[in-house]
């Protein structure tokens, strides 16, 4: 009796195993492929539907394979296996994905090579370990009936609950504990060694040759050490990384571009485009053309407000706009920030490599969602800064609907600016034209865009009860001084546009923010917007 | 960029006549630029020095529109085919740039040119192709790529299908086996 107890216990263990296995494999995977694929909601997609494919195929398997004797061998085998595959994952991802996403791919071209690649990659690596620990829990169930006795329904309960409870530690320990605390690599190999490990336990349970399988796995899980197997794209030439980081949210890397004098450094984040979240250089200021965060220094100028200014920034990174606000300031003006910014890893980050500060005048808050610190704000500003982005190109649904632009409205004082960066191909690129209709709605007024020369990007700018800056011809107020220059190329016809409130749009709201498809056909639409002239007047 | 910019304004000095229109772009001025321009009554004249003043302002969607729509009235000028190529190379459009490409190339064949100003049209020419050729070497990569990812998915699928359908055939084909009397049915 003390012998089936023992056995069913070792079974029970083998189902957590199996579970969170499964959970290890469905979130990290993930984290793989970002830095080729990035993590939108496709690649998600795709992983999650491979997973199950996985699993389903393997549990169809495992109820044949049970039928048969020599139920512990083939747990062995089904747990070495995973384990074996399992580890070389971060190697796979790396030989894999450059043959379904080359490099030089524009982030317009993209879209659809994203999707297929992904579920290509997803289908060669992801499958196979899946389908092993889908026969887990059937072979785990079958064995279980086999020590204990007892109805299926009981057997299969007792796996299933255990299991279940092991994909549920897989969940956390993935995101919470593996991911940050011993990166990629390591995570799937201690997920690797885990499994091969418990598939010896099944070995030893059983009488055949199963303990032997499950050893050769368990040792070649151990090579995958061997390998340097690093998931990370290779960097264009100049590049050096400085930094690299693998926190709850994403895949962080510091990387400095030495083909330029002064040198720049980027934050990158999962990006399979050599975009970038941060920008840094060495003295605080304007950035070289084509950097959007310079034209958040303009409502400053136009105000020409002396005393302090003071700022929110939703969407903080690494604290460029900081760097820049402080440096291009007029001289009359003291600069007071409030940073926000989701993952305080990247606040880590920017402290550590890109100039990042806090004092008496700037406060600095990690782990915060824009909309959440928004609640306990309470003030009025002079400026709100708007950049918040996941995945190079998606701004989160619920930062772009009326309601969180109401709440945003009712942070500025009277005259205050929201400044917003929008990406878009043009001004009737869709996502553009929406996030513009929705700011006049919760503004009660007009809002004026920005192109951002040599870049796809717009800055939208609304005011609480004031007046736009605009001349009586309708051309945007020049300014004077440091930042002269900015508006250079925006006094050029097509540069910037003024959207007026309009009932008849339709505008993003809580209850209803098609974002994600807005963001997919504003880039499949992309390059023949851009080819058409982006939509000027 | 600005540097190559300046150099190639720098190309056609002589031949725009009022070159105060360059000084203003070169200073970033572009509004006085393109005031200035509103007063030239040369149409061909005005239309090369708006596609030059968007393309400097780093707005290549706004120059190719400028300089195609120019170039329907002037098919073969130099200077609008050459921005309608580095327009479009810049927005990464391989086929427009190679077809406005062909275009400049035939039009510098059949100009009257300087030995001088024939030699830098075809270095200008020469720099180009190589930039196009590389564009579309990405672009047939990202071909390629694409046509691969989505056979093997589709392959994959496919298989996963069959493998699906197999195992569900099976079972329901299966010898149903007697219940093994060992089980203890009341737990």
């Amino acid at each position: 009796m003390g012998g089936s107890r023992a056995r069913a216990a070792a079974i029970y263990g083998l189902a957590v195993l199996g579970g969170a296995g499964t959970m290890v494999v469905e979130l990290a995977a993930v984290r793989l492929l970002a830095p080729w694929f990035g993590t939108s909601a496709g690649v998600w997609t795709n992983v999650i539907a491979v997973v199950l494919l996985g699993l389903a195929l393997g549990y169809l398997a495992g109820a044949r394979l049970a039928a048969r004797s020599g139920t512990f061998e083939r747990l062995a085998l089904a747990l070495g296996l995973a384990g074996f595959f399992g580890a070389f994952l971060p190697l796979g991802v790396r030989i894999l994905a450059p043959l379904f996403l080359p490099e030089e791919v524009a982030l317009d071209e993209a879209a659809d090579l994203v999707l297929w690649g992904s579920l290509a990659v997803s289908l060669l690596l992801f499958l196979p370990p899946s389908f092993l620990l889908g026969m887990v829990s059937p072979l785990a169930t079958q064995a279980l009936q086999e020590t204990q006795g007892g109805t299926a329904g009981r057997a299969g309960g007792l796996t299933l609950g255990f299991s279940t409870f092991g994909s549920l530690a897989g969940v956390f320990g993935t995101s919470h504990f593996l991911l940050p605390v011993f990166g990629l690599r390591t995570t799937f190999l201690v997920a690797g060694v885990a499994l091969a490990g418990a598939g010896l336990v099944a070995g030893l349970l059983g009488r055949g040759r199963g303990r032997w399988i499950a050893a050769t796995a368990l040792l070649g899980t151990q090579s995958a050490l061997l390998v340097d197997s690093e998931p990370t794209r290779a960097l264009r030439p100049h590049r050096v990384e400085i930094a690299r980081v693998e926190s709850p949210y994403q895949f962080l890397r510091v990387v400095e571009d030495r083909s330029v004098q002064p040198a720049l450094r980027y934050l990158q984040v999962n990006e399979g485009f050599d975009s970038f979240q941060s920008v840094w250089q060495p003295a605080p200021g304007l950035l070289p053309a084509g950097f959007y965060y310079n034209d958040f220094v303009l409502p400053m100028w136009w105000e020409r407000k002396p005393g302090e200014w003071k700022v929110l920034v939703l969407g903080l990174g690494a604290g460029t706009v900081l760097r820049v606000l402080d440096g291009a300031r007029p001289a009359d003006t003291t600069l007071s920030c409030t940073g926000i910014e989701i993952d305080p890893w990247v606040i880590a980050l920017g402290r550590e490599h890109m100039g990042l500060e806090s004092d008496e005048r700037t406060v600095l808050c990690g782990g915060l969602d824009a909309r959440v610190a928004l609640r306990g704000r309470i003030g009025a500003f002079d400026q709100i800064v708007l950049d918040c982005y996941a995945n190079q190109i998606e701004m989160p649904p619920h930062l772009a609907t009326v309601e969180f632009f109401r709440a945003l409205r009712a942070r500025l004082r009277i005259g205050g600016w929201l400044a917003a960066n929008l990406g878009g191909f043009g001004f009737d690129d869709p996502v553009v034209e929406a996030l513009a209709a929705t700011v006049t709605t919760a503004f009660d007024g007009s809002v004026f865009l920005l192109r951002v020369p040599q870049s796809r990007n717009f800055v939208l700018f609304a005011r609480n009860a004031a007046d736009l800056p605009l001349d009586e011809g309708g051309r945007l107020r020049t300014v004077e001084g440091l930042v002269r220059d900015l508006l250079g190329p925006r006094e050029l016809p097509g540069s910037f546009r003024v959207v007026t409130p309009d009932p008849a749009r339709p505008i993003l709201t809580d209850d209803r923010v098609p974002l994600e498809s807005l963001q997919l056909a504003s880039i499949r639409e992309g390059r023949e917007r851009l080819l058409r002239g982006g939509a000027r007047p | 960029m600005i540097g190559g910019i300046v150099c190639w304004l720098s190309l056609f000095a002589g031949q725009a006549g009022d070159a105060s229109w360059k000084a203003a772009v070169e200073l970033g001025r572009f509004g006085d630029a393109w005031r200035m321009l509103e007063l030239e009554t040369d149409p061909l004249l005005r239309r090369r020095a708006e596609v030059e003043a968007l393309y400097a302002a780093g707005d290549p969607a706004g120059a190719l529109a400028f300089a195609e729509n120019g170039l329907l009235s002037n098919p073969g000028d130099l200077e609008l085919l050459f921005r309608a190529v580095s327009a479009s190379i810049w927005l990464r459009a391989g086929e427009r740039s190679r077809d406005a490409y062909e275009r400049l190339a035939v039009a510098v064949k059949g100009a009257e040119l300087s030995p001088d100003d024939r030699s830098a049209w075809h270095e200008a020419l020469e720099d180009q192709r190589q930039r196009i050729e590389t564009l579309e070497r990405a672009e047939d990569a990202r071909a390629r790529a694409f046509g691969r990812a989505r056979l093997v998915a589709s392959l994959m699928l496919v298989l996963c299908l069959a493998g699906l359908a197999f195992l569900l055939f099976a079972f329901g084909h299966e010898r149903r086996q007697p219940i093994d009397s060992t089980c203890d049915l009341v737990g």
